[in-house]
């Protein structure tokens, strides 16, 4: 599903310690079910604006395929 | 699922080229007839400066105005098939909060947890649904007082071990660093999320109705709700709720067809899929300060666009009903509400060429973007024409030098005038076909019947279009602010009754009167002709203070009805007996 995104690192779900700045009513806490974020790439690539505006321009003007 | 995909992307490519060429030739129709009304006395710079400002402005009302036509046009979504099987993923209501007050949030979530019971009970489901509190209040009085109230909604509800409670010590990237820090810590506990606000409302029908459409299709990462604002009391709040309930079924639709499978997702009311989310949203820090580096802000586009990246389907579900928020009750609020988004919309800037993205959820960063950056357009113009008529060579009407008779220029009069009523229109009639088509749906009978919604249509119409100039104001200064860099920061949302008095609003609206007598003076002195044209725009600017302050005070009774107002939803009525039974009686004064 998730094939060519960056991201910054893929780490496989692993439970993992609690975090330690929660500190409060531990009795009401969630589960400690831990599941992984990995942090997304979104700085673009030098020259990507430009390749990223074409894309945009080509998506929106209607009849591109037709005009193949 | 896979059969339905290519008829709906044709749908969606036919809705968004039809939208972008329809706006694009309105706009480049108002530039060309500006062109011509301008050239009368030859072609200057400020002439094409001006052309350019009215197309643009004009592309972006007419935008709204193909968004509302698609809307209208289009069907509402169409439920899928019953689902009537038990509904096997285990789901979590998340709410975070930052400096809410927890009687009022609290009793919203035992009110959403009694609906979820009954419209179990009603079926027969055992789904799990259970609730987790996010808070990242910074008020340590507050903070006791969420501590204490939760612990007798867990008691009221008996609902230990379904509902959690957490506070976070430092509340980084705010919200959506909220919610990455639950998910990251206890997301494997559940299947689906349904993230609300700390005012947000939805009856466990609608619920239950989320968690069964996510379940039943695999690719559906999110599932937006159409939130409808409830409870509103000022003459600001109930134009705005009205606006909500009667206008913004129709534009959302518009918008949702043009957005296709990429959202829209507005942060709150909404299901994810956690693993989607999880694998997809992981938000990262934008490199430099604030305004434009730091935590994202305007958190819900990203996001949006992020799991539509990853293959997932963003959908907006209108026919669902029973989700309900609050909306601000006056134009400070509004104003203060709106510097955060604008801040928010203007950093993706910095997101428009994140590798990729889905083109259309560039476009969509970029239209949100022009939100902000539209009302400085307008502004531009008026100052460009100001400058126009200061600077016009005074016309020779004798140019001929032995013609005894005055050769005068062409009176260009009629364009000016037909160039601004189609602007007008631009503004108006996509809410008179909104209302139009109320009438012939029978939406109107929950407005008040025809007689009603049309006086509600045409008191929203006037009443918005005499504090535009104020709104505009506040939206220029803050997308002046964050261009200077200055960062808004995340101020706490006001949800009380409010009203304000009038050293507040002359505190808060003082400065845009001095900039519409500045403006009316320097046009009188610069360009007189130009006075009567400006006084729309610079007259309620003057009165900022009066209007800011008379529409904070509280409505008639049936100004600007709503459907709640006759049946009140269920689950608002929970609310308000829940409030009842929670009577503020001793916490607080115990707190002090």
């Amino acid at each position: 599903m998730s094939a060519n995104i960056p991201t910054v690192a893929r780490i496989p779900n692993v439970a993992r310690p609690a975090r330690s700045h929660i500190s409060l009513v531990d009795v009401t806490a969630p589960p400690q079910a831990a599941l992984t974020m990995p942090k997304q790439v979104l700085a673009r690539a030098p020259g990507g604006m430009l390749r990223s505006l074409r894309s945009m321009f080509w998506t929106i003007v209607p009849g591109r395929r037709r005009l193949g | 699922m896979a059969a339905s995909q290519p008829k709906m992307r044709d749908h969606t490519s036919s809705a968004r080229a039809l939208a972008i060429a329809s706006s694009v030739l309105a706009a480049a129709s108002a530039g060309m007839v500006f062109q011509i009304y301008g050239a009368a006395d030859g072609v200057g710079v400020i002439d094409v400066l001006r052309s350019v400002l009215i197309f643009l402005s004009t592309w972006w009302l007419a935008w709204g105005a193909a968004t509302a036509l698609l809307g209208l046009t289009s069907r509402q979504r169409p439920a899928p098939a019953r689902i009537t099987g038990p509904i096997i993923g285990r789901s979590v209501v998340i709410v975070p909060v930052y400096n809410e007050d927890p009687r009022i949030t609290f009793a919203r979530i035992a009110a959403m947890d009694e609906s979820i019971t009954a419209a179990k009970a009603a079926c027969g489901s055992a789904a799990q649904v259970d609730f987790a509190v996010l808070s990242d209040t910074r008020d340590e009085k507050i903070a006791l007082l969420e501590q204490r109230w939760f612990a007798r909604l867990l008691a009221r509800q008996h609902a230990e071990g379904r509902m959690f409670y957490r506070r976070r010590e430092k509340n980084t990237g705010r919200k959506a660093g909220n919610i990455e820090d639950f998910i990251t810590t206890s997301g494997a506990a559940w299947d689906y999320a349904v993230i609300l606000d700390a005012d947000s409302l939805m009856e466990g029908d609608t619920i239950l109705e989320m968690i069964r459409r996510i379940e039943a299709a695999p690719q559906l990462g999110l599932l937006q709700t159409l939130p409808r604002v409830v409870g509103a009391t000022t003459r600001f709040g109930r134009a705005m709720q009205f606006a909500a309930g009667f206008h913004s079924p129709i534009f959302a639709r518009g918008l949702a067809v043009t957005q296709g499978r990429t959202g829209p997702f507005w942060g709150h009311n909404a299901i994810v899929r956690i693993r989607a989310w999880a694998e997809s949203c992981g938000l990262p820090e934008l490199p430099g300060k604030a305004p434009f580096g730091g935590h994202i802000m305007s958190h819900d586009y990203v996001e949006a666009a992020m799991l539509a990246r990853a293959g997932w389907l963003v959908r907006l579900d209108d026919d669902l009903e029973g989700s309900f928020e609050e909306g601000p009750e006056n134009i400070i609020d509004h104003a203060k509400r709106d510097r955060r988004w604008c801040q928010g919309n203007l950093q993706h800037a910095k997101l428009v060429a994140a590798p990729g993205l889905k083109s259309w959820s560039r476009f969509v960063f970029i239209q949100g973007i022009f939100a902000y950056v539209a009302p400085l357009l307008w502004l531009a113009f008026i100052a460009a024409s100001i400058a126009a008529v200061y600077w016009a060579e005074t016309p020779d009407y004798f140019p001929e030098a032995n013609w005894p008779f005055p050769v005068f220029p062409n009176d260009q009069t009629p364009k000016a005038i037909g160039l601004a009523v189609g602007v007008f229109g631009l503004l108006v009639m996509p809410k008179l076909f909104v209302a139009i088509d109320a009438i012939f749906t029978g939406r109107v009978r929950g407005f008040g019947g025809a007689g009603g919604a049309f006086r509600a249509v045409f008191a929203e119409l006037a009443l918005s279009s005499v504090i535009a100039p104020i709104l505009m104001a506040f939206q220029s200064r803050s997308v002046i602010q964050v261009l200077l860099g200055r960062d808004g920061g995340w101020p706490p949302n006001n949800r009380g009754d409010g009203g304000l008095d009038i050293a507040e609003a002359w505190a808060a609206g003082r400065w845009i009167s001095f900039w519409g007598l500045g403006g009316m003076i320097a046009t009188h002195l610069l360009a007189p002709v130009l006075t009567l044209w400006l006084l729309p725009v610079a007259l309620p600017m003057l009165l900022a203070p009066l209007l800011i302050w008379w529409t904070s005070r509280t409505a008639r009774p049936r100004a600007f009805p709503v459907p709640e107002d006759v049946t009140t939803p269920a689950v608002i009525l929970r609310h308000a007996a829940v409030l009842s039974d929670w009577s503020e009686s001793g916490m607080e004064a115990k707190l002090g």
